[in-house]
């Protein structure tokens, strides 16, 4: 059985894991951590850096290093997030030639798929590393209330990467596989996933019979703990602004620095009542002068300013149980998933709308991966008795005469689903419909998000309402959306497999995967030099040390001044190699090098 | 079958049969050579015998269980009869890995197999059979089967593997799980699929979809017989009006008598106000039989006096009035509501009836009608609106089914379908449409074609008859290899409608044939 493995690629951290023989464990880093920050940046010496490393120079290097680019993927430019966006983010965002979304590092612009595809190429590598085996498939999550194209284009970012993603599955659900895994009970539960970015809502069933059927899901895909930090940030912008009268969101640093202080106390206000913020030479004003920043927040004031943001999530979870056809106590267990639900607002509010204490023996960062491995395992064997049977978040439909949205796959269908609905013209002779395909819960078309069209042509000449076109939807296993039209009288039939409307072309995701192969290459390749190169350096360095002696030693033959020519020769090449960066040649020096180094070595044992 | 490979070396079995074995005079020979380091191969050339023969002796032994023969793994087990201790040992078969190939291919074969019966059945079977449920299960029974089947056949059951076909055969087989469950699992759903159940009359594999059933071939007329009586108290028109107010009944006296072509049957002189349906249904096709049975006259009926026919002016006169009396009831701030209907009077439930058939609210307007009519059977007004409602009703119901039975037909679930159309032909016995799409789903599935046939020769007979049919009739005749007919069918198609590119086609096709 080949080797799949579970990444989650959350907004702030991502996670991998994978089963080993019947458990599913989280594959630590090289640096030994379970979870890695998504972030991606590039310094001046056009060096990519993924993770960590990414974080830790983020302060210094905060206009080309990408964080949260899960809250843009698969965007519109003209939507509302990437407005904010735009606005707040410290890295430069740009239009893109289908009116997407691209971002602009050291004058190179990537498109957001390619920045996931880093992230994801950086998990992949962290999970060879610990299995020692390479791996090509994967199951990757997205939060439940990601549309078609959001889903798309994280499917891109696998393609980008060189990452078979064999499935997609909702976070929220994939917590609740990894919650029930190998228990057999019958239950009732709600997921709570409070993430970096991104907000949902599941109510599942789990059967003794391993089977996980998601009743309801919804959520907010622009709602998440960088809010809360933006919440907070902005508390302290105001309350400097007051005091000295500089508004510190005109340095990018400092309101890096800011970003990063802010983070940090709302982490200390879970365990805390008060946290410190002490950010000194926050800006320099005038020619020698600096100001500081020092206060305390006290967790009573955070609770206050992010309180409508729990308010809001609270609503949704609301609409999500009625959706269920459920009452709020025919929930059996609540299972919180994700950093923010650390918070204790959000723990209470929890308690208190489900009237019982959350579940809390999952751990809430590393959960999602857990599921997303388990559900590869259970894909890929053939022997697996679990099956996950999910549903489709958002409303999918057409738009119909007068802009209006005609619905054809109710929200919350199970999925694999295929309905269909005849439509007529609306004039007379009119021989072409067109077909506009939307998701989402707005009564008017144009508001829900467009995921592709396509015309229908030839229908006969009648009068409008005469003619009838059948059209059908059909969402598969894998979440691929399918549309087809078909003329009823003549059985002409026009169909399409959505793929994102605004977002990359087949073409440019192939060329990006070129690039990203490429680069990887060249990467293992420098990679392998350099070890080479230390090698190599080590025993010149040797050699270095040992000719004078050697010279003492046989300089008086013939033979010997040869051998040592030869010897003095070969260390030239050696750096000459290393100098003009020859992988090859260095590697011939390298054999010659240690024959070198041996026949010193016994000539000096000699001596 | 798989021979030992030759540098196997085989040595003298571990799990050893408890009794004696018989063996050859071969065998013995190279049993005495086994010393646990020649290879077959050797003891083959030792013996003066050739490889395969060699290769065959050892494999006997080992599923004698006379010798081991590491390395080798016998994919099938072979049960071998040898003398007395045949029955008690059958030979062991090697512990093959759970994902050798013998194993997936297997499971492959039988998932094939068992998808591929399943789908078969798929058509014929209701959401309770589908689920293999009884009929009054409760929610609970429904959920758990509703898993249980899903973990059969869901198709990330089949994922990875090379076998499209299965796979989109499971996909529509969990469709119509889902649709099932949901369906079932939701009360007021539930009932409606019941009623309907009800309505088209029987278990599964029903009668009322004659052409679901096994065989064109007419079975035996007792059988037939037996078939017919059990449809007949069942049979569709014949229920009594159900809670919702819905009548399905033929309308009464049809003005309109189809001339019958080339009469087949022993027509009865039917008078116009039976319900008979034309007599230009063969007799000889076996569901004619079926069908004058199904529609033999109820006592309702006749009752019923034939359908008026309003002229235009009328209809405006009426539609004015009812205008009126509805400004006069939203100024009154009265609401026509039916529930209230015991508490008004005649005049005033009459002008409510009216209203709600110019809203095409039949079953409002029936309802209202029934009540009046179950105090004044005699009323003139009541039962001329009566009757115009029944007929709308029935059109409009006909319209209905054959909706849902199309969308049924082009998601696959064609016994639904049948079920549909049989419904929009028996509420409305006229209908064209709905015998076009009863003869174009036969066609399609291949069943009884004369049926079919009738029924298209009906509708090409009948009053205004649309290219599609000519087209369907068609398709008829090349099933039946008359192929000028089929030619004229389609020539006469392309006449009424020449801007098809199907018609066009076919008939090329023809031409070139």
């Amino acid at each position: 059985m080949e080797r799949v493995i579970g990444i989650d690629l959350g907004t702030t951290n991502s996670c991998v894991a994978v089963v080993e023989g019947d458990t599913p464990s989280v594959i630590p880093n090289r640096g030994g951590y379970k979870t890695t920050p998504s972030m991606v940046a590039v310094t001046e010496a056009d060096k990519r850096l993924v993770g960590h490393i990414a974080k830790r120079q983020a302060i210094t290097n905060a206009e080309n290093t990408v964080y949260a680019a899960k809250r843009l993927i698969g965007r519109q430019w003209n939507s509302p997030p990437v407005e904010a966006a735009r606005d707040t983010a410290p890295y430069r965002v740009i239009e893109g030639p289908h009116s997407d979304t691209r971002i602009d590092l050291r004058g190179k612009l990537y498109s957001l798929p390619e920045i996931s595809a880093m992230i994801l190429q950086e998990m992949k590598i962290i999970a060879e590393d610990y299995l020692g085996e390479p791996v090509a498939k994967a199951v990757v999550t997205v939060p439940a209330y990601f549309n078609d194209n959001q889903r798309q284009a994280t499917r891109d970012s696998g393609t980008i990467a060189g990452v078979e993603i064999i499935r997609i599955i909702n976070e929220p659900t994939a917590a609740a596989l990894a919650y029930g895994f190998g228990k057999k009970i019958d239950r009732t539960v709600a997921v709570y996933d409070l993430g970096g970015g991104t907000f949902d809502i599941s109510v599942l069933e789990i059967s003794s019979d391993e089977v996980f059927k998601v009743i309801s899901t919804a959520g907010d895909t622009f709602l998440g703990g960088e809010d809360f930090d933006t919440r907070i940030m902005d508390w302290l912008v105001q309350g400097f602004l007051d005091e000295h009268g500089v508004d510190l969101r005109q340095d990018r640093m400092a309101l890096q620095r800011l970003k990063d202080a802010a983070e940090k106390a709302k982490i200390e206000l879970s365990t805390q009542l008060e946290a410190e913020i002490n950010l000194p030479f926050i800006i320099s004003v005038g020619q020698n002068e600096a100001l500081h920043l020092q206060r305390m927040l006290r967790r009573e004031t955070m609770e206050e300013l992010c309180f409508d943001l729990v308010q809001r999530t609270m609503e949704i979870c609301r609409a999500t149980i009625q959706e269920a056809g459920l009452e709020v106590s025919d929930v059996e267990d609540v299972i919180l998933v994700g950093g923010m639900t650390r918070v204790p607002l959000v723990q209470r509010s929890v308690a208190e709308y489900f009237g019982r204490e959350p579940c809390k023996g999952v751990h809430p960062d590393e959960v999602v991966a857990l599921g997303a491995a388990i559900q590869a395992t259970a894909l890929i064997d053939d022997r697996s008795e679990m099956l996950l049977l999910d549903v489709t978040p958002h409303t999918l439909g057409i738009m119909i005469a007068g802009g209006l949205f005609e619905e054809l796959i109710p929200q919350n269908s199970t999925v694999p689903t295929s309905r269909s609905k005849i439509f007529t013209t609306v004039r007379d002779n009119q021989t072409a419909v067109k077909i506009l395909v939307f998701q989402g819960e707005n009564e008017r078309a144009e508001k829900n998000e467009l995921l592709g069209e396509f015309v229908l042509t030839g229908l006969r000449n009648a009068p409008k309402e005469q003619v009838e076109v059948e059209v059908s939807f059909d969402i598969n296993a894998d979440g691929i959306v399918s549309v087809s039209a078909k003329d009823l009288e003549t059985g002409l039939k026009q169909s399409i497999t959505v793929t994102a409307s605004s977002g990359l072309t087949e073409e440019e995701i192939l060329n990006m995967a070129n690039d990203n192969q490429e680069y990887m290459l060249d990467r293992r390749a420098s990679e392998e030099f350099d070890a080479m190169r230390q090698e190599a350096e080590r025993i010149m360095r040797e050699i270095d040390r040992s000719f004078h002696k050697a010279e003492q030693t046989v300089g008086n033959s013939e033979f010997g001044r040869e051998a040592l020519a030869k010897a003095r020769d070969l260390l030239d090449n050696a750096q000459q190699s290393i100098d003009q960066r020859d992988a090859a040649k260095l590697n011939e020096h390298l054999e010659a090098l240690k024959r070198t180094q041996k026949i010193f070595k016994g000539v000096l044992a000699r001596a | 079958m798989k021979l030992p490979s030759l540098d196997t070396v085989p040595i003298p079995s571990r799990n050893p049969r408890g009794s004696r074995v018989s063996l050859g005079v071969m065998e013995n020979l190279v049993l005495t050579l086994m010393d646990g380091r020649n290879s077959i191969c050797d003891i083959g050339d030792a013996c003066g015998l050739e490889t395969e023969m060699a290769q065959r002796i050892f494999k006997r032994l080992y599923q004698l269980r006379v010798v081991d023969l590491p390395g080798f793994h016998d994919t099938a087990s072979v049960p071998v009869a040898t003398g007395p201790t045949a029955a008690a040992a059958a030979p062991t078969v090697p512990q093959a890995t759970p994902s050798s190939p013998a194993n997936t291919n297997d499971r492959r074969e039988q998932l094939e197999e068992t998808v591929g019966r399943f789908y078969a059945k798929l058509d014929q079977l209701n959401f309770y059979e589908v689920l293999r449920v009884p009929v009054d299960a409760d929610r609970k029974t429904i959920r758990t089967a509703y898993f249980a089947l899903s973990k059969q056949f869901h198709p990330d059951k089949a994922f990875g593997r090379d076998i499209e076909k299965t796979r989109s055969q499971m996909t529509r087989i969990f469709h119509v799980l889902t649709r099932a469950f949901e369906t079932l699992s939701n009360a007021k759903q539930r009932q409606a699929y019941d009623a309907s159940l009800h309505r088209t009359s029987t278990p599964a594999p029903t009668p009322a979809v004659p052409a679901a059933s096994t065989a064109p071939a007419a079975p035996t007329a007792p059988a037939r017989a037996a078939a017919v009586t059990r449809a007949q108290p069942n049979a569709v028109p014949m229920t009594s009006p159900t809670a919702s107010g819905i009548v399905p009944r033929p309308p009464i006296g049809r003005p309109k008598v189809k001339p019958a072509p080339a009469s087949k049957a022993p027509a009865s002189p039917v008078p116009r106000t039976t319900p008979m349906p034309t007599p230009r249904r063969t007799s000889a096709s076996p569901h004619a039989a079926i069908r004058n049975h199904q529609s033999m006259p109820s006592p309702r009926r006749s009752s019923m006096p034939p359908m008026p026919t309003l002229d235009e002016t009328e209809i405006e006169a009426r539609r004015e009035q009812w205008k009126r009396e509805r400004l006069q009831r939203s100024l009154a701030g009265l609401q026509p509501n039916a529930r209230t209907a015991q508490t008004r009077s005649i005049e005033a439930m009459i002008a409510h009836a009216r209203i709600a058939l110019e809203r095409f609210e039949c079953d409002e307007a029936l309802r209202t009608l029934e009540t009046i009519l179950a105090a004044h059977p005699n009323h003139p007004e009541a039962q001329k609106l009566m009757a115009h409602a029944m007929s709308r009703q029935s059109k409009s119901c006909a319209a209905e089914f054959i909706k849902e039975g199309r969308l049924l037909q082009t998601r696959g679930l064609m016994g639904e379908a049948m079920r549909q159309f049989e419904k929009a032909l028996s509420v409305d016995h006229e209908n064209p449409e709905a015998r076009y799409f009863i003869a174009s789903l036969l066609l399609e599935l291949d069943q009884n074609l004369s049926r079919a046939l009738a029924l298209t020769r009906e509708i090409i007979s009948g009053t205004a008859p649309k290219a599609k049919y000519y087209a369907l009739f068609g398709d008829l005749m090349i099933k039946e290899n008359s192929l000028l007919r089929a030619a004229e069918a389609y020539q006469k198609a392309l006449q009424m409608d020449p801007r098809n590119p199907d018609y066009k086609k076919r008939l090329k096709s023809l031409q070139r044939a």
